[in-house]
């Protein structure tokens, strides 16, 4: 279960602007989503296994140049100077 | 239909250009795809220039590939082309380089003819979350493809390509395939590259073909499974070798099938009979935790996706709105562009993530991988091939389930615990149910052991 208040919390966290009528959607659906999901909480768990070798591969990390920078650069929905220009911070 | 080898070889004996199989392709594709929509972009031109090119090669200069059509998935780069993830967000994103599997196909002379239509950023099992309309199943205009990989699967099932490339995060592949009755596979977490996949749900996402049957599938895969340096992840690449099956033994996870549709139940027993014919052990065995692959998988995609997706601010490309004030504001209305499953999907995961939750979501679904993990490695040392559906039922109606999310999100049941134990799992067309719609089954095997769901692949085609 999650409340409306938690739904546009966590929209928040997730940087994502939603409408109110797409809060109160959001939360049916996703209170039915981590409802459901919270059955594994049923399953008895070691802290042991937790981790996932799968996600434990290590390389070293040596950085390459782009051989395009250009490309990247034409994508930017707004530059100056070859710089990327956002709004401001504060 | 020709499949990929034989178009390939009438090519290299001369009885065909691959300027006339291009223009084949590309007929097919013009007839089919305004009623089907498997195809959000087709570069004409550029195949025909491409297919004209390689006619004029000598043939001991043309690649392995030469001069066969391949469709991408819209998640998948090809530099200076656009990558839409079939998102509004990505709507005008190009390709600034191409994925690691993108260069492979080119270096063996493959033709990419176009980008396939999907569910948003992958995350869907029917392709009715989109920002360009839904794709069609070629059996039936009025049922769904299975999604995400859904254009690609479409594109191969109706003829418009021999092959396509997906990515198979839950089923992604294996579940469309099954629903168009085309062979799928999601080959051995760490065998194919992902670098220049659109990443979803990074412990998860493997990139694999979907052909019209499982000896061009094991063909494809052979080739775009390369070692990678670019892929942190990548393991050991699929090396294509005759299998001998004489003595393997399958395992039918009886717990796990528990209130299966009867047409697919029935499907499965005939798949296993087809096994008994060549001489295979059967035996039975449990597999008590699969059951919980799919919510585990809900949370850790999630998740990881509300990481990955992270870095689609609207700066450097994609969406941009143009009426925020600030940095802060810039951010909420440029990922407001994201579609509905979309933004469910990253608040699932937010919410998961999030200090006062993770413990009992993240972390929780995290040790339960493992504990499936255990599961199957135990299945799998008593048996050497598990049998499973592809879906619990065959296409759904185009609509059916869209308003129920946690029905869309159990279509995915047989698929999701190939992704969350990271093994080899191939889809098969094998037989129809009562309304001509094919049936999937599912074969799952060890690391490493693609060769052997291919070598019994084989005996499931002959039987039909």
């Amino acid at each position: 279960m999650i409340t409306l208040q938690e739904i546009k919390k966590t929209a928040k966290l997730a940087k994502i602007e939603i409408t109110e009528q797409e809060a109160q959607l959001y939360t049916t659906q996703l209170s039915a989503v981590l409802d459901w999901v919270a059955k594994l909480q049923e399953i008895k768990t070691e802290p042991a296994n937790q981790t996932d070798p799968a996600c434990t591969y290590q390389r070293p990390d040596i950085p390459v140049n782009f051989e395009d920078a250009p490309a990247l650069s034409a994508a930017f929905n707004d530059k100056k100077d070859n710089f990327l220009k956002v709004k401001k911070v504060l | 239909m020709k499949t990929a080898r034989q178009i390939l070889k009438e090519i290299k004996e001369g009885k065909i250009t691959a300027v006339q199989v291009v223009e084949e392709s590309l007929k097919v594709i013009k007839e089919l795809n305004p009623k089907i929509n498997a195809f959000l972009e087709v570069f004409e031109q550029e195949a025909l220039k491409k297919a004209a090119e390689i006619d004029a090669k000598p043939l001991d200069k043309r690649g392995r590939l030469a001069g066969l059509p391949i469709a991408l998935k819209d998640n998948i780069l090809y530099k200076g082309h656009k990558a839409t993830c079939a998102s509004k967000m990505l709507e005008n994103f190009v390709a600034p380089y191409s994925a690691s599997v993108v260069e492979k196909l080119l270096k063996e002379d493959a033709i990419i003819i176009g980008r396939t239509n999907m569910d948003e950023f992958a995350m869907g099992s029917s392709n009715e979350n989109f920002a360009f309309g839904p794709v069609k199943n070629p059996h039936d205009l009025t049922r769904v493809p299975g999604g995400s990989s859904g254009g690609s699967a479409a594109a191969v099932a109706s003829g418009m390509v021999s092959v396509a490339l997906g990515s198979d995060t839950g089923g992604s592949v294996r579940q469309p395939a099954a629903f168009c009755g085309v062979c799928g596979v999601k080959p051995t977490y760490g065998s194919v590259s992902r670098y220049g996949l659109v990443a979803f749900a990074s412990s998860l996402d493997q990139i694999a073909p979907i052909t019209l049957d499982s000896r061009d599938n094991a063909f494809i895969l052979n080739i775009i499974s390369e070692e990678d340096k670019k892929d942190s992840s990548f393991t050991k690449p699929f090396e294509l070798k005759e299998e001998d099956i004489k003595n393997l033994t399958i395992g039918i996870p009886t717990d796990f099938l528990a209130g299966l549709n009867a047409e697919i139940l029935k499907a499965l027993n005939k798949a296993k009979e087809a096994f008994i014919k060549q001489g295979l052990k059967v035996k039975e065995i449990t597999l008590p935790y699969a059951k919980y692959s799919s919510p585990c998988y809900y949370i850790l995609a999630g998740s990881e996706a509300s990481s990955n997706l992270a870095r689609f601010d609207g700066l450097r490309y994609g969406y941009t709105d143009k009426t925020a004030k600030d940095l802060e504001e810039t951010y909420l209305k440029n990922r407001a562009a994201f579609g509905p499953e979309v933004k469910r999907r990253i608040m699932t995961g937010t919410y998961c993530l999030g200090s006062a939750h993770a413990q009992d979501y993240y972390l929780q679904a995290q040790k339960v991988r493992q504990i499936i993990k255990e599961d199957f490695k135990k299945a799998l040392s008593e048996v050497d091939i598990i049998l499973l559906p592809s879906t619990p039922s065959t296409a759904f109606k185009l609509g059916e389930k869209i308003n129920n999310i946690l029905e869309l999100y159990l279509a995915d049941l047989y698929t999701v615990p190939a992704n969350i134990a990271g093994l080899p799992a191939l889809s098969v067309p094998f037989g129809k149910d009562k309304n001509n719609l094919p049936i999937g089954v599912q074969l799952y095997g060890n690391y490493f052991e693609e060769n052997k769901l291919y070598a019994l692949a084989k005996i499931l085609e002959e039987e039909k």
